[in-house]
This record gives structure tokens, C-alpha cells and sequence, in this order.
């Protein structure tokens, strides 16, 4: 637990950063914004043909704008904090930051475009999934995600350190 | 305790119902709740002064409402006022998403754990008294960054002193983002789940009867 919460403070010391305008860190950022608004409305299209991204802005039938708030990224330290603290082999952990971050990030497009979806069908349920309900959906799944890379360590550990049978 | 698969299914599914149940958006729970939370916040930031002569109040609304220049649907209003000046500067403020939702994460979390009753009972009585410090050490920040970055005049913002760039980088990295409201009473859970799991104080102590007379 406490190695958890060091990862955390200084993953979130890292991201949250008031870092100077146009630095490094912020051009990241900025770019990483416009590619999940870029993902993002390229899935909407498939429910709005006339959806697009411009920047971090995906307009269509409804407009949202892909803030840092949107990104995830609480959720992205919170796996990566939990993986890297967790007792188990430098190249497991390694894999499981690599692949829980893109089903983090998947999820979050998915969170997206699911909210596009209520603003354009269910506009009184949008600030409902948008404040509440997706916000804890994606936590809970970083942490589901966290429990099944941990049972996938074991099984890995225990198949390695199976006796061998037959000749 | 071993964690077989079925297990972690019923916790999961115990934690879950719980959760769903009682963070259903009823709008009678909502408001009762803000009610009743607004009057121990203000024990809190009303008899505060921020800065120089910035007063704060927090005042249930009657009816959940979201404004053109809110972020939230609100159940409650900030009030940010300033001595010797009228007027004040309302903040639409959620005290469900805030404060309810939490609280009942981390109770759901502590209701599907794999405690003993009275170990769970000990758990709820540290961990909602320790949830609600938390929720008011937020809002403090949240009052302080306003009067700090928001308004001018109320903290010198010239050459401003390391701990008001403290509150700044707090605000930016604690409040801002969405998932720290949900993250925090699950981190609150699990250390609470792993301090009483592993206790012991709990085992019956042998009676007479049961002793051995050798």
C-alpha cells in the first residue's frame, strides 16, 4: 500500500505539473489529447457520419471538447502506480503497464463515445454518465484490470515453477 | 482467507449491488443529504477568514439544478464573499458527487470485504469519519485556491508565497482530476481491509471450560 501510494504521488507529480506553456510535458499532453479526440471520432462515425475532430474538439450532431480531465489519466497513474508497486518479475510488470495502459486508454474512447452517443439520444442522461457513472466505471475497471494482471502473474509463476512430468 | 474465483465473484457482486443501490440518483436522497452536509461544512469554512477578509458558506439548494457557467449538476451553493464589499460569488457546487458517492464507495467496499462483523463495524466507524475529513480538507483547498487564483486582491499573487504554488499544484493534481474523488475511498477501503484483516484481537479468548487440566 505504501509503495502504491509513493508510485502515485510522483506519477501525479509528473502529470500534473504545472509545467510552463508550450514545454515538453505540455506538447505531450496537448498531442495525446488530440489523438483520443482523433480515435474517438473516428468510433462516433460509425453512429454520426458527420463527426470529426479538430484538435481536441469533436464536433458533430454534439460538440465535446477533449480536456485534460478527459484524458484518464488518474486512472493511467493509478494502474501504473499499482502494477509497478506489486511484487512480481521487472518484465511482468513492464508488460502489464505496456497492455493495462491501452485498455485504459481503450476504455476511456470507449467512455467517449459512449457519452457522445447520450448527448446526441439522451441529452438529460449526459451529466449523469459524464460526472458520475462513467467516472467510476473507468475506475473500477483499472482496478479490474489490476486484479486480472495479478492472477495472470501467479498463473504465469506457478507454470514456471511446475516440476516437470513424463520422461 | 483464500481468494477462489467464486469468492471474488460474490465480493465483486455484493460490492457492486451495494454501490448501485444506494448511488441510484434519487433526487429526495440527494438533497438530504446536501442538507445535511452543508451545515457541518459550514462548522468548517464559515468561521474562517481566507486571505484578507475572505469569508465562504455552503447552502443546500432546494432544488438540484445545473447553471450555464457550472460544471456540475448542483445540489448545493459556495458562497464567496468578501468583508467590506457586497455581493458574492456563487459556485454550484455537488455535494453527491463529492461527498455522497464516496462515502458510499467506501462503505459498499467495507460491506463486501471479508471482515468480521465487529472488525467491519470498527472499519465503517474510522473509515466515514476519515472519508468526511478528507471531503472537507477538499473543499478547504477548493476555497482557498478560488480566493487565491480567482479573485484578485484577497491573497498577494505577486510574488506569491511557496505554500499558496503548494495550493495551486494541490488544486491542479488533487481536485481537478475526476477520478481522485473515486480513487480515494477505494485507497482508503484497502488500507482499512488490510489493517483489520490481518488483526487478531478478535479471536475468542479459550474459556475456563475449555482449558486443559492436564
Amino acid at each position: 500500500m505504501v509503495r502504491v501510494a509513493v508510485a502515485m504521488v510522483l506519477l501525479y507529480g509528473l502529470l500534473y505539473f504545472p509545467y510552463p506553456p508550450d514545454s515538453l510535458p505540455v506538447r505531450v499532453i496537448s498531442a495525446y489529447l488530440h489523438g483520443v479526440a482523433a480515435v474517438s471520432a473516428l468510433l462516433i462515425r460509425l453512429f454520426d457520419a458527420g463527426a470529426r475532430a479538430n484538435g481536441d474538439l469533436i464536433d458533430g450532431r454534439f460538440s465535446m471538447r477533449v480536456v485534460l480531465d478527459c484524458a484518464a489519466l488518474d486512472a493511467h497513474a493509478l494502474l501504473a502506480a499499482a502494477v509497478l508497486a506489486f511484487p512480481a518479475r521487472w518484465r511482468h510488470r513492464i508488460a502489464g503497464v505496456a497492455a493495462g495502459t491501452l485498455v485504459v486508454a481503450a476504455v476511456n474512447v470507449a467512455r467517449i463515445v459512449v457519452l457522445y452517443v447520450a448527448g446526441v439520444r439522451w441529452p438529460s442522461a449526459f451529466p449523469v454518465l459524464h460526472e458520475e457513472v462513467l467516472q467510476i466505471a473507468i475506475i473500477l475497471t483499472t482496478l479490474l484490470v489490476f486484479g486480472g494482471w495479478i492472477a495472470m502473474v501467479r498463473r504465469a509463476d506457478l507454470t514456471a515453477h511446475a516440476p516437470a512430468v513424463g520422461q | 482467507m483464500t481468494w477462489t474465483a467464486r469468492r471474488v465473484a460474490e465480493a465483486l457482486a455484493i460490492f457492486l449491488g451495494v454501490l448501485i443501490a444506494g448511488a441510484w440518483p434519487w433526487p429526495p436522497v440527494q438533497r438530504g443529504f446536501s442538507a445535511i452536509y452543508c451545515p457541518i461544512a459550514n462548522l468548517v469554512i464559515a468561521p474562517q477568514t481566507f486571505g484578507r477578509a475572505g469569508h465562504a458558506r455552503l447552502s443546500a439548494l432546494p432544488r438540484i439544478e445545473r447553471h450555464a457557467n457550472d460544471n456540475v449538476t448542483a445540489d448545493a451553493v459556495l458562497s464567496l464573499s468578501v468583508a467590506g464589499f457586497g455581493g458574492d460569488l456563487p459556485l454550484g457546487v455537488s455535494v453527491r458527487r463529492d461527498v455522497y458517492l464516496p462515502l458510499w464507495i467506501l462503505i459498499s467496499l467495507l460491506i463486501a470485504a471479508p471482515l468480521g462483523s465487529a472488525r467491519r463495524l470498527r472499519a465503517l466507524a474510522m473509515g466515514i469519519p476519515f472519508m468526511l475529513a478528507l471531503n472537507l480538507a477538499a473543499l478547504e483547498l477548493l476555497v482557498t485556491w478560488t480566493f487565491a487564483f480567482q479573485l484578485r486582491g484577497i491573497y498577494p499573487r505577486e510574488g506569491a508565497p511557496i505554500w499558496l504554488r503548494a495550493v495551486d499544484f494541490a488544486y491542479g493534481a488533487v481536485l481537478s482530476p475526476p477520478g481522485n474523488r473515486f480513487i480515494a475511498p477505494l485507497a482508503v477501503g484497502a488500507a482499512l481491509i488490510a489493517l483489520f484483516h490481518g488483526r487478531r484481537d478478535d479471536v475468542t479468548k479459550p474459556s475456563p471450560r475449555s482449558t486443559a487440566w492436564g
